[in-house]
């Protein structure tokens, strides 16, 4: 197991005409790991993403997926965005559905284990309500639904929590771990939030900007579960200085801003 | 639970009948209480008589008109649709015609009507050119505001998931032109009469209402002009309320909170084994 990774991002470089949007990037991710990526808007994170995901071929470098080339194909990663991008006209379960729709034929046994998804996790009463009549926290719920159905082992989380309230954001980092738990998927994150970095990651990836790199690499050893607790111990708060003073060396090299954190 | 309680209902149905009993009221007061002259401004009872009385020959002429209105309308809603898809996909048929497009609704109907029957004749062809314009122009910039409005992450996401440009556009990008669609068809439902009633005064073999209440005019027969009117009110109205109902049944997600389940899946999701691994 710890030979093959689950992912290989080789080398990755990214070009928009002339400027570098992202620098030479390497990562290895272990099958089952939780990875956050942290950095300032404009580091890249969300061009690698769209590498990993096969929306964006990269200038140069490939991307391994249990040891296959799958650069600039689609189609093998779950990927969820900051906007829940539910579609107003599918009600959940139909939305939860999507990748098989898309792909294939949503079958019986499709919409059979979306609404059993969908009442696992508390939105059992609402499979046949359609977006517009959910709550953000519940919207952004479904979504994270549909990145599961898809059947992918990598789930690229895109700011998924971003435009949520802190509380609701609170219970849904909680779910996430459970989610992450239940299904033993290998997940990247990107957040702004070092604490949210902290408190659900295995190990926390910093970017810097200008032009988009690694800049380092923090391995959290918190025990699992993780609870209200675990923020407030002194290990998380260690690990947090940490991440924080590894962000701000970025930024005083580039001579960026770094976002709030 | 998420359906319209029956009084409330009962009360919105009761808004528009107020509004019929308005109109006639006011109707009613100008002919009886200014007591204007039937030949001016006949009372809605002088109307209705002469509906009644000339009943058995207009029940065809409407029915000759709304078939103008409908096939026309058909016409021009799948034209348009045609149209506005094509641009959408293909941004240099949108640079070129878009302005063609515009340019063309600045010709004012009437004008175009003398010159299409030299070219089209005088049989139905004209009409339903003329009710076609009139419905394309609105249902292709809807259209295409539909398709160009579907958020860019949207399909991104769409993308990622591995589905084919057929897929995206039958999942995403349709669906996403009923809203603006419908907008438009609800526009162009009221127009055609207009259309239909323009195509019928510039050239008729076979009348319609329109030419019906040309002949009427002509004749000074007020009463008969004002049934007329109602007669091609009510054809515009029916579209309406029709393209309304067919928007309620297709477009579900925007006035109600669930969808319908079909009979018989009540509780298919009740105790469903646990599928994926725990």
């Amino acid at each position: 197991m710890p030979d093959t990774p689950k992912l290989l991002i080789q080398d990755v470089t990214c070009r928009f005409g002339s400027t570098l949007a992202l620098a030479r990037t390497s990562l290895q991710v272990r099958p089952g790991e939780f990875i956050a990526i942290v950095g300032p808007s404009g580091c890249g994170k969300s061009t690698l993403m769209n590498v990993v995901a096969g929306l964006q071929r990269p200038t140069e470098g490939r991307v391994l997926l249990d040891g296959t080339d799958v650069t600039g194909h689609t189609g093998h990663v779950g990927y969820m965005f900051q906007k829940d991008l539910l579609v107003p006209w599918r009600t959940v379960t139909g939305n939860i559905v999507l990748g098989a729709a898309l792909t294939r034929r949503a079958t019986r046994t499709d919409r059979a284990e979306a609404r059993e998804l969908a009442g696992r996790y508390g939105l059992g009463d609402f499979v046949d309500h359609f977006p517009h009549a959910l709550s953000g926290g519940m919207r952004q719920r479904v979504a994270l639904m549909r990145t599961l159905a898809f059947h992918r082992d990598i789930l690229l989380l895109d700011e998924p929590f971003g435009a949520l309230d802190s509380q609701t954001r609170f219970e849904m980092q909680q779910w996430l771990l459970q989610v992450w738990a239940d299904s033993e998927r290998t997940v990247l994150f990107i957040t702004h939030d070092v604490d949210e970095a902290v408190f659900l990651a295995d190990r926390v990836v910093v970017m810097s900007a200008r032009p988009g790199r690694i800049s380092a690499s923090h391995q959290v050893d918190l025990p699992r579960p993780r609870t209200l607790d675990t923020v407030t111990s002194p290990e998380f708060t260690d690990l947090k200085r940490q991440v924080l003073s590894a962000l701000y060396a970025a930024r005083d090299e580039s001579g960026q801003e770094v976002a709030r954190a | 639970m998420n359906r319209v309680p029956r009084s409330h209902a009962a009360t919105r149905m009761a808004y528009p009948v107020l509004a019929v009993l308005l109109v006639w009221a006011a109707w009613e007061l100008v002919t009886r209480v200014l007591k204007v002259p039937s030949y001016v401004i006949p009372s809605p009872g002088k109307t209705f008589e002469a509906l009644q009385k000339d009943w058995p020959n207009l029940w065809q002429l409407v029915l000759k008109t709304s078939y103008e209105c409908v096939a026309g309308f058909l016409v021009g809603v799948v034209v348009g649709f045609l149209f506005a898809v094509l641009m959408g996909h293909i941004k240099a048929i949108q640079r070129i015609f878009y302005p063609i497009l515009i340019a063309s609704q600045a010709i004012p109907i009437v004008a175009l009507a003398a010159p299409l029957v030299i070219i089209l004749g005088f049989g139905l062809t004209p009409k339903l050119v003329i009710v076609a314009l009139i419905v394309f122009f609105p249902v292709v910039v809807n259209v295409l505001d539909g398709l160009t409005s579907v958020d860019k992450d949207m399909v991104a996401l769409a993308r990622s998931m591995g589905g084919n440009p057929v897929k995206l556009f039958l999942l995403i990008r349709l669906p996403a032109t009923l809203t603006p669609l419908f907008s438009a068809l609800k526009l162009a439902a009221t127009y055609t009469v207009t259309g239909a009633v323009i195509g019928e005064w510039t050239a008729s073999e076979d009348p319609g209402i329109g030419q019906d209440l040309l002949l009427k005019n002509s004749r000074l027969d007020t009463a008969g002009v004002y049934g007329d009117v109602l007669l091609l009110t009510a054809i515009g109205l029916s579209g309406f309320v029709l393209i309304a109902l067919l928007e309620h049944v297709l477009t579900p997600w925007r006035s109600r909170t669930m969808a319908r389940r079909r009979p018989g899946r009540r509780v298919a999701y009740a105790p469903v084994p646990v599928v994926e691994k725990a």
